[in-house]
């Protein structure tokens, strides 16, 4: 019997969660919480550094969850190059989170617990291959993450925690009526299943129409969960109000669930109204980009200003997707790992700079570099790799979507370009006001260093970023070759 | 299954009754005067089972309506136990003074 | 023939033989907890045999499993099913009463009109006639009645009874008058002979080149009795606009008494509906359907939007129950056996979820707790299970996978959404379904957060009678078992649809 290494991965934080709870004190209970964490880091990162270059599924495991005759749902769970860094990148994010909150006071054992099973779900999405499975850890993000923001966020943490909850919710349901539509849209005489590789060879076949109805409920789905211009609102919010560890966990796995289900299910499925619905994705990551980087111009708190760089970012991924080519594709997956590396850095050095400072606003810091070298510093890497400096991997990410839109659309690629001098201004300006600056900062007193615990949480993240900077290839391979497996059922190629 | 034309003389009648008891229940507030109407509701049915049960020439309408005498002395005891009750509590069978629940 | 007929009847024998006894006993004894115990005594033999009629149980081959008893009462997994969800629902709702109902004056006639209001939702499930389905339902009214004034010297209780009855009386007498109009066209009274009269008449209208639905405008007295059955029946199921009893009431009544009406006593009317509609009217379903259909959105909407501003929790989830109503209805205008599965898996999720939401508020109410928002501070801390068992069943309610609420609304949804790929535009359902779902989410999130968020003033530990905590417990690990095991529930419901639509032509 093989081990069922995959289900191994994604159950070992519930379990956590639930010794956490039980281990009574904190100083037990963060070290239960992180060697639970390190188990399905230890797994993905095995599937990487094993498999040079994935181009199949691996990691399969099947079974019969409900099977009657109206209703066929199956636990088929796998990795391929698409999910697999994601999965990886997930189980680093939660450890980083959870290192990062090492000293954190209250209730701290829920804490703990919740990202556990935050981490379970999210795992669970990235590794499922039935629909339905896949709607059920989608959804079931949303409990621990609400709790997480509700109980330890922010002053209006009760308003954000809701709209979150709902806006997502609402956007979720949508999706699964497409879903419903796929399952029962089968042609007759075909098994009925929520499989996704099965369903795959029948959604083709479907009437335009039907495609079309179909791709855009996924959409919606999809694109509140990115989040991109108009259906964000959910997230400056959210974002704001969470606690640290919660907003690296939203930018760094949350909104690359959006941009995952977008690329494996609504494209794999209908990959004949993508190409019709194109000009569409083009046009909502355009302005997602432009506008919430004009908007990052106007902000003054700096947490904010990262919640809102975040849907630039995805607007960036957005825009590799609806290139419908190679370049552009794995552009828009490199952007998903290397945003999902320096947004959590962003967030995590917006919390750093909370407790150091007592503030997060610009126009009250200045000096940073200064007073606090080792916050500062790190600052200025997560601040420039965001703003797509070569070295980091934000860079690589978008040039590689720029270069696809150039060979998709030609001069439209001027917009893009527009938004990336518009994202470098806005972090540079930041860095400036808040890095450098004078002293005069009325906590700058009080300002103290980060802890030890901060720095590895952080100092982790920027390894990787850095790394996946100046080697490109090692994600590349296991990119490229679902990048042309997919292109290759679109036709476009 | 034609009904012959003097069976709807019955129906306009109880149809006339039963729009009586439904104003009845709708309008009066005094418990007695419901408990009334639910009689008149009732036997609006009673009669047109008798009539229609004599039109077809069978059995069933009629033992319909036999059932439907113990139902409404039923419903009669329920609702004189309630509104006992009702009076015990508030004083009054004016069942609109019953006010408490509102939202 | 007439072991058969015995053999056939035991399940309502049992729960028959138990509330005499307790009225009988009643006398005699007066002190103590024994009719909990013969209630919850003869819910578990009537279960035991209903189980047999569902399965071969060994030892119990007395029992048949199909069949009718003297023409008039039918023995089908569809029946036997529903029995059993009853059943169970009730024996929940025993169980959690001890303690909390000791302030009543009556408690022996508690129990006993629990039992018989169980028994008419039983005859309504196996009624093959409008007189049985009638007798049934007027077995529960009358029960429940009383049932929602059990706390005799409380005025709220006395006026939820009060409000209760006279509805209850309007929409009985309704349902009859309909009967009697429906009696009068057809000449008989079986669902199978009225569905062969409305077969022969969509006949003949088809034979004279009309749809069906203008049998409606021709012959207006045949359109009055088949919505005036409807709206009786949608007022023991609380559609809207029917519904304006259901708050006072749930309100009004013991804690424990709102958990039935809205957990297991939502399954009297759906029960009669499906039987009426989907056996003796199902020829006219093309006429009915499209004011089925927008009753169901209506209601669903209706119950939500009001709900919302509901700051007191049973005012809350009556509102909500009648959402439930709403979603619940799906299932008429669908009318496949898939939908029909859906309907008997919501029935029974929302007996767990929504009785099981009524029953914490027992619990609340048990240890002092009022029952408006702020009263629900901090209870996250003051009792961790009651707070996250409330928890579990407002977010099934909503409709949160892996939750027992969500598999259920999602056949129902996706029921919908079948036969709307084949070109129906029933599919709307759905859509409407869907976005209720997300309003409903928006006000049982207020109570969740107000549980966990805010915090207390009084740290004060609350202390439960066994029963009400074993009860919840049962409630909470039902509603999460079944979201991980929901194939038999789902086949179990297949089965019943299928033999609920072999009856009809």
């Amino acid at each position: 019997m093989t081990v069922p290494w995959l289900s191994i991965a994604i159950f070992t934080p519930l379990v956590g969660a639930v010794l956490t709870m039980l281990a009574g004190r904190r100083q037990i209970g963060r070290v239960v919480s992180l060697i639970a964490s390190v188990v399905p880091l230890g797994i993905g990162a095995g599937v990487l550094a094993r498999t040079p270059g994935i181009d199949d599924f691996v990691l399969k495991e099947s079974i019969a969850w409900v099977s009657t005759d109206s209703l066929t749902i199956t636990y088929t769970m796998a990795l391929d190059g698409l999910s697999a860094p994601l999965f990886a990148l997930t189980a680093l994010l939660v450890a980083a989170a959870i290192l990062f909150s090492w000293e954190e006071t209250k209730r701290p054992l829920s804490f703990f617990a919740l990202l556990l099973v935050l981490e379970t779900s999210v795992l669970g999405v990235f590794a499922a291959l039935d629909l339905f499975v896949f709607y059920v850890f989608w959804e079931f993000v949303l409990i621990p993450m609400f709790f997480l923001i509700a109980i330890w966020g922010g002053a209006h943490r009760r308003y954000a925690a809701t709209k979150f909850f709902v806006y997502t919710f609402l956007a979720s349901l949508v999706m699964l009526l497409g879903f419903m539509g796929m399952y029962f849209g089968l042609p007759d005489g075909v098994p009925a299943t929520f499989n996704f590789l099965e369903l795959q060879q029948y959604t083709a076949g479907f009437s335009v129409e039907l495609q079309i109805l179909l791709f855009v409920a996924l959409l919606v789905g999809f694109a509140v969960k990115m989040p991109v211009v108009p259906v964000h609102t959910w997230l400056p919010w959210a974002h704001v109000e969470a606690p640290t560890a919660g907003s690296v966990l939203l930018a760094g796995v949350l909104l690359k669930m959006g941009a995952y289900g977008l690329i494996r299910f609504a494209i794999g499925a209908f990959p004949f109204a993508a190409v019709k619905l194109a000009p569409l994705l083009l046009v909502i990551g355009i302005v997602s980009i432009l506008y919430a980087a004009l908007v990052c111009l106007a902000q003054n708190d700096l947490k904010r200003m990262v919640a809102f760089s975040s849907i630039s970012h995805m607007g960036v991924a957005m825009l590799g997707i609806a290139t419908l080519n190679e370049i552009g594709f794995m552009g828009a997956i490199y952007m998903l790992i290397a945003h999902g590396l320096l947004s959590p850095l962003a967030f995590m050095m917006c919390g750093s700079i909370q407790h150091g400072w007592g503030t997060r606003e610009i126009d009250k810091l200045g000096g940073i570099m200064q007073k606090t070298p080792t916050m500062g510093t790190f600052t200025m890497a997560a601040f420039i790799g965001s703003l797509g400096f070569p070295g980091f991997a934000g860079f690589i990410a978008e040039i590689a979507v720029l270069v696809g839109t150039y060979q998709a659309f030609g001069w439209i690629v001027i917009f893009p370009l527009l938004g990336v001098v518009l994202t470098a201004g806005y972090y540079i300006w930041a860095i400036q006001r808040a890095l450098h600056g004078e002293l005069t900062a009325e906590h700058a007193d009080s300002a103290h260093e980060m802890p030890f615990y901060e720095t590895a949480a952080v100092g982790v993240l920027t390894f990787f970023a850095i790394v996946y900077g100046v080697w490109p290839a090692l994600l590349t391979e296991h990119i490229n070759p679902f990048v042309e497996g997919l292109l290759s059922t679109v036709g476009v190629i | 299954m034609a009904v012959e034309l003097a069976t709807w003389w019955y129906v306009a009648l109880s149809g006339t009754l039963f729009a009586i008891g439904t104003w009845g229940l709708m309008n009066r507030d005094n418990a007695i005067m419901i408990l009334m109407s639910i009689e008149l509701l009732l036997n609006a049915a009673n009669i047109n089972f008798a009539a229609f049960s004599a039109a077809h020439g069978a059995q069933d309408g009629f033992t319909f309506a036999l059932f439907s005498i113990a139902i409404a002395a039923g419903e009669a005891a329920v609702g004189l136990a309630i509104f006992v009750n009702l009076f015990r509590l508030q004083d009054s069978v004016d069942v609109s003074k019953a006010t408490l629940l509102r939202g | 023939m007439v072991m058969e007929m015995i053999g056939g009847l035991l399940p309502e024998l049992s729960l028959i033989a138990g509330s005499f006894v307790i009225l009988l006993a009643m006398a005699r004894i007066d002190e103590g907890r024994w009719p909990a115990t013969v209630a919850f005594v003869s819910l578990a033999f009537a279960s035991l045999f209903t189980l047999a009629q569902l399965t071969e149980l060994p030892g119990l081959g007395f029992v048949p499993q199909s069949g009718t008893v003297l023409d008039v009462y039918e023995i089908s997994v569809f029946a036997a099913l529903l029995k059993l969800l009853f059943l169970v629902g009730t024996a929940i709702v025993v169980l959690a009463s001890p303690g909390y109902m000791d302030r009543a004056s009556m408690q022996a006639e508690y129990y006993s009109m629990l039992l018989l209001a169980t028994i008419g939702m039983m005859i309504v499930a196996s009624s093959q006639d409008m007189l049985t389905l009638f007798l049934g339902v007027e077995v529960t009214s009358f029960a429940s009645y009383i049932l929602a004034g059990s706390f005799k010297s409380e005025p709220t209780s006395g006026e939820a009874a009060t409000k209760y009855f006279i509805t209850g009386a309007l929409s009985s007498s309704l349902v009859i008058f309909g009967m009697s109009l429906l009696y009068g066209s057809a000449g008989t009274l079986t669902f199978a002979g009225l569905a062969e009269f409305w077969a022969g008449q969509v006949e003949r209208y088809a034979s004279l080149g009309q749809p069906a639905l203008y049998l409606f405008m021709y012959e207006p007295i045949q359109a009055i009795s088949v919505f005036m059955v409807l709206a009786g029946l949608g007022f023991k199921l609380t559609v809207a606009p029917f519904h304006m009893w259901a708050p006072d009431t749930y309100t009004g009544a013991p804690d424990t008494v709102a958990s039935w009406l809205g957990g297991v006593g939502k399954g009297l009317g759906i029960v009669a509906l499906l039987k009426v509609f989907l056996w003796a009217l199902a020829p006219l379903e093309t006429g009915w359907e499209p004011f089925v259909a927008g009753l169901a959105i209506l209601t669903m909407t209706w119950g939500n939007l009001v709900a919302i501003r509901q700051d007191d929790i049973k005012r809350m989830l009556a509102y909500s129950s009648i959402a439930q109503a709403g979603y619940l209805l799906i299932v008429l205008p669908v009318g496949t056996s898939y939908a029909i599965a859906g309907g008997v898996f919501h029935t029974f999720t929302n007996l767990l979820m929504k009785g099981g939401a009524f029953l914490v508020v027992a619990a609340f109410a048990y240890a002092g707790i009022g029952t408006k928002l702020q009263d629900y501070e901090g209870l996250g801390r003051r009792n961790p299970f009651l707070a996250i068992s409330l928890t579990v069943f407002l977010l099934s309610l909503a409709g949160i996978p892996p939750l027992g609420g969500f598999w259920s609304k999602f056949v129902l949804f996706s029921s919908a959404v079948d036969v709307g790929v084949g070109g129906s535009w029933l599919w709307w359902l759905a859509v409407a379904g869907i976005v209720n779902s997300a309003i409903s989410l928006f006000y049982y999130v207020r109570w969740i957060r107000t549980m966990f968020v805010e915090t207390t003033m009084h740290p004060k530990e609350i202390e439960l009678p066994a029963g009400i905590t074993t009860a919840i417990a049962v409630c909470l690990v039902a509603i999460v078992a079944v979201g991980f095991a929901a194939t038999p529930v789902i086949d179990w419901g297949l089965q019943a649809g299928e033999a609920l639509l072999a009856a009809a032509p």
